[in-house]
């Protein structure tokens, strides 16, 4: 058994919470665990017939085995769900980036719920009537246990999936310094509102990165936006002229333009330029006006600045 | 909590240190335009670096202080505001329009430079 | 996890105070740095409009859960001022991918 397996699915020590005063459940959970070694093989067992978890080794799945079923058998306990909880998350962490599966982890549980049921039909297979109690007692926690560690699993599996799109999102709008102090933001694509917030905060932060005076955006690759992401542009354009930035928008097509005038945007106020090159050329124009004499500065339209 | 405000040359520099109180920005602004009047400065940096929100008030007196010291023959400049307090800013509709803004201390000089050579008849 | 934090606004040095604890609690759930100041921003904004128009008020913040989404975390901030007639509730949920 790898060690490090070992180290990590560690059985959770008994709470300081209240044990159930149910003397049927105690009396159950008393049974599950003077068998626990004979169950869990035979979890284990079924496990490997029923064709789960196969990304796994055999050792690997005894040592899970052996602290879900020792969790199990603690709620079943206590009736707590929060270290079972939390053994749920730590333990999809694990298994998420092995490939395992909503609907192994779902199987391998329920395989245990069967497993432990069966084992007290065969202890109180004589006495109908306290079979039932016993059955009454243990099902509503077995549900309870198997609809926790499956939402634990979908809900990492969200999260790691969430994680995945949003590196995805940010490798491919990268943020181009290609002369000193002027970036180039480069976007391709359909954007929606959560994509155009996280463009904003990679340009801001660039600005203040790269001390630029002047960012060019090209929106050429983006065929349509709507209104909520068109203010959000002009929203962007507002903060980086906070930063001291002024922002040229290059790539602008006529139906964008038309969303922008629809939404109220003055477009001779707001810096836009036909094509990438000739952006940034009127960049470089903007980041040269310390040289040009100051008559011909006072021609200039567009300054960087209030 | 007294914002320090220091002389180079014909402008002012004042260099928030911590969180402002509504009173200190207030105090601020009267400070500002004491020193304006006393050294005749041409420019006032305002570094806000170190806020860490920038609220409806602190727009408005910013604002106000800028046209204040504009009045007073001074060109004002905001220095230093930080990428997500920008954002927030406009997200809530702040935008310090009419007011001058760079990146840092040293672009806010060039700012002021430039700024105050435009002015026809102006004294060096 | 249940965080609830209530501030009680009268005067302008309350709205610092608010904004820090709306700034604690938004780390505390989790959320990015962005998010962070722009939660301390409307909290200042809602606490400056009960000193503003009231003689005082409460804000309560807190974390919800929402069922949909895989139960995405989000934060609700709400002010309730004391001045005569309708109570204020401004109620800003931002979301956060975890």
């Amino acid at each position: 058994m790898k060690k490090k397996t070992e180290a990590k699915a560690r059985y959770i020590a008994p709470s300081s919470k209240a044990l159930t005063s149910d003397p049927l459940l105690r009396e159950l959970v008393a049974h599950l665990r003077q068998n626990r070694t004979q169950l869990r093989e035979e979890w284990a067992r079924r496990i490997t017939d029923a064709q789960l978890l196969t990304a796994m080794t055999k050792e690997e799945i005894f040592s899970e085995a052996t602290s879900v079923y020792d969790n199990y058998v603690e709620v079943l306990e206590t009736g707590s769900v929060e270290a079972l909880q939390a053994y749920a998350r730590n333990l999809s962490e694990r298994i998420i980036p092995r490939g395992v599966e909503t609907h192994e982890v779902v199987g391998i549980v329920l395989l245990l719920r069967d497993v432990l049921a069966r084992s007290l039909f065969k202890k109180y297979q004589t006495d109908f009537e306290l079979l039932n109690r016993v059955l009454d007692a243990y099902e509503p926690a077995a549900n309870r246990i198997a609809n926790t560690v499956a939402v634990s699993f979908v809900q990492e599996r969200e999260r790691v999936i969430r994680q995945q799109q949003e590196a995805i999102r940010e490798l491919s709008t990268p943020v181009l310094q290609v002369r000193e102090r002027l970036l180039i933001l480069p976007i391709i694509g359909v954007i929606d509102a959560q994509r155009a917030r996280q463009l904003t905060e990679q340009l801001l932060r660039g600005i203040r990165g790269n001390r630029a005076k002047v960012v060019v955006v090209d929106i050429t690759g983006v065929p349509t936006i709507d209104q909520t992401v068109a203010n959000h542009l002009v929203k962007t354009v507002e903060a980086s002229r906070l930063m001291g930035a002024s922002v040229i928008i290059t790539g602008l097509s006529a139906e964008i333009a038309q969303i922008l005038v629809t939404i109220g945007v003055d477009l001779s106020k707001m810096n836009a330029v036909g094509d990438l090159q000739g952006g940034i050329e009127e960049a470089e124009r903007l980041l040269g006006y310390k040289v040009i004499t100051t008559q011909e500065a006072s021609k200039l339209t567009k300054e960087p600045t209030a | 909590m007294q914002v320090p405000i220091l002389k180079q040359g014909g402008y002012l520099i004042a260099s928030i240190q911590s969180v402002l109180s509504d009173a200190d920005m207030l105090q601020l602004r009267d400070n500002l335009g004491a020193r304006v009047g006393e050294f005749r400065s041409r420019g006032v940096i305002i570094d806000v670096t170190v806020l860490d929100v920038i609220d409806s008030f602190a727009t408005r007196t910013l604002s106000a202080i800028a046209h204040m010291l504009k009045l007073r023959g001074a060109e004002t400049v905001i220095v230093g505001i930080q990428p997500d307090v920008a954002f927030a800013m406009v997200q809530l509709g702040l935008t310090l329009e009419g007011v001058g803004t760079a990146l840092d201390l040293e672009e806010g000089l060039a700012y002021l430079d430039i700024k105050t050579k435009r002015k026809p008849g102006h004294e060096q | 996890m249940n965080n609830e934090v209530q501030t009680e606004v009268r005067s302008a040095v309350d709205i610092v105070a608010a904004r820090q604890q709306g700034r604690t609690l938004a780390v505390e759930l989790g959320f990015g740095g962005t998010e962070v100041t722009l939660i301390a921003a409307a909290i200042s904004e809602v606490a400056r409009n009960i000193v503003d128009h009231a003689k005082k008020g409460v804000i309560t913040m807190s974390n919800v859960t929402s069922r949909h989404n895989g139960g995405r975390h989000g934060i609700r901030i709400i002010a309730r001022d004391e001045g005569p007639g309708i109570p204020d509730v401004a109620q800003a949920m931002c979301s956060l991918g975890s």
